[in-house]
């Protein structure tokens, strides 16, 4: 269908579901009731999606098995899409090659029309004209600790990116397996942040390298300086010094593996995350979905499942639970088994917004009116 | 005149025909030069940047499968070349 509210109210609010089969869209005008917008970039794996609201562009990491890599883009809400800028591969003598995009970040406080973009096999591009031509941040991949670098079961992928809320020369990375990296000049050199971070698949007396952790999600809290919230592999963390020392804070939950960590924008003591089993089922424990959240910086964590499902044999990936940015704070999780859930109340209680969808890969939050 | 398919779904989004005719070419690379002037960023879709047809395609000159896309394979008029997609999948 076409975009738009038919002149009635505008979209407050348009996720954009990411799946393994394409890009699924729901819209509403008050999060309360939601409207399916229809698949697009149908049998294209999208795993990331990015919103530009200066330009109204909604970004995809869309991946086809058949022709490779890309960002997509389009200007009308997601109803047609560009083929993607040039120069986002590896060159031709590189022993890498570009086979997928995990993740994307728009940063204008690095120039108007800079994005970001990590992929597998992990390494970091970066477009200055809003996606029309790619170059690699080369200097990461050039830091000695790229060899020890490996695939974790979802592939060898750059999956998070994040500049500082409150330092624009700082921008964070993370890589699975490598870790957390932070550079202080805007990319142009890089070191590693990952001390304190376990590593509980290297033996005993090496379970904290320099690199090489299965970092599964970080978010920068953007209500203190400093602050990150970090999902490793095995355990939650926690950095008040941008990344010199971390604190595990898992230890309440009733598991320490899982993918997403989500700090609230406003309250610098809150994060929610989703505690998966960390035997390989990787669904929730005791088969009943549930987002934890902290408010006292991780010492405690409340159970938050009130219109979540019991006996559900899913998980949540890392790109697919995000947060807008509205009082209350809204909440959006996807799930393996094609399940999103939305929390208008900071995740007191939640509603089905759709089912029977495809693996969900990500979930983004679009505020404002993309169509209009 | 050489006469390339290409998959459908290759060919919407270039908003092109899937069968086009293609002149003055004599081997594999003059023909990826062509595809690419005439509809810049396709060969991006096609290739990997050593020129390695991407893993998921298939490429066959005149009923004959090419394993690698060597881009000295020689080309004569009237031939035909088919892209094809893989239908192997989940």
């Amino acid at each position: 269908m076409s975009g738009g509210n038919g002149g009635c109210d505008p979209w407050l609010t348009v996720i954009m579901v990411g799946t393994n089969k394409g890009l699924f869209r729901f819209a509403s005008p008050d999060r309360v009731h939601w409207e399916a917008l229809g698949p697009v970039l149908r049998g294209t794996s999208v795993h990331t999606t990015a919103y530009h609201a200066p330009t109204r562009t909604v970004f995809a990491g869309a991946n086809s098995v058949f022709y490779g890599a890309a960002v997509r883009r389009s200007r009308d809400g997601g109803e047609t899409w560009d083929r993607g800028g040039e120069g986002l591969a590896y060159e031709a003598g590189d022993p890498e090659r570009v086979t997928a995009v995990w993740s994307l970040a728009v940063a204008d406080e690095h120039g108007p029309g800079t994005i970001y973009a990590g992929v597998e096999a992990s390494g970091l591009f970066r477009s200055m004209d809003g996606g029309d031509a790619w170059a690699e941040v080369a200097a990461l991949r050039r830091h000695p600790t790229h060899e020890v670098w490996d695939a974790g079961f979802g592939g060898k992928c750059l999956h998070t990116i994040a500049v500082d809320p409150h330092d624009a020369n700082s921008m964070y990375i993370a890589a699975s397996t490598g870790g957390i990296y932070r550079s202080g000049d805007r990319g142009a050199t890089w070191n590693p942040v990952n001390q304190g971070i376990r590593a509980e698949f290297m033996p005993e007396g090496q379970q904290y390298p320099a690199a090489g952790q299965c970092v599964h999600k970080f978010g920068l809290s953007a209500a203190r300086a400093g602050r990150i919230w970090l999902q490793n592999h095995g355990g939650v963390y926690r950095s008040d010094d941008a990344g010199v020392h971390w604190e595990r804070i898992s230890a309440p939950l009733p598991d320490d593996f899982g993918f997403p960590v989500v700090p609230h924008p406003r309250r610098a003591e809150t994060a929610f995350v989703v505690p998966l089993t960390s035997t390989l089922e990787r669904w929730y424990p005791e088969e009943r979905m549930a987002v934890h959240r902290t408010d006292d910086g991780g010492q405690t964590w409340s159970r938050l499942n009130a219109g979540l499902p019991d006996r559900v044999y899913s998980g949540v990936l890392r790109d697919a639970f995000r947060a807008d940015t509205q009082d209350p704070l809204g909440l959006y999780v996807g799930t393996t088994n094609g399940q999103l859930f939305g929390s208008a109340d900071e995740g007191a209680s939640w509603t089905p917004i759709a089912e029977r969808l495809p693996r969900i890969l990500s979930v983004q939050v679009v505020e404002g009116d993309p169509f209009s | 005149m050489i006469t390339v398919h290409l998959p459908r779904d290759l060919a919407a989004e270039f908003s092109c025909r899937d069968t086009l005719a293609v002149d003055g070419v004599g081997d594999l690379a003059e023909l990826w030069a062509a595809l690419e002037q005439r509809h810049p960023g396709l060969g991006r879709w096609l290739r990997e940047p050593d020129g390695a047809l991407r893993q998921h395609l298939s490429l066959f000159v005149n009923a004959r499968r090419v394993a690698w896309a060597d881009e000295r394979i020689a080309l004569r008029a009237g031939q035909e070349v088919w892209i094809l997609r893989a239908v192997s999948g989940g």
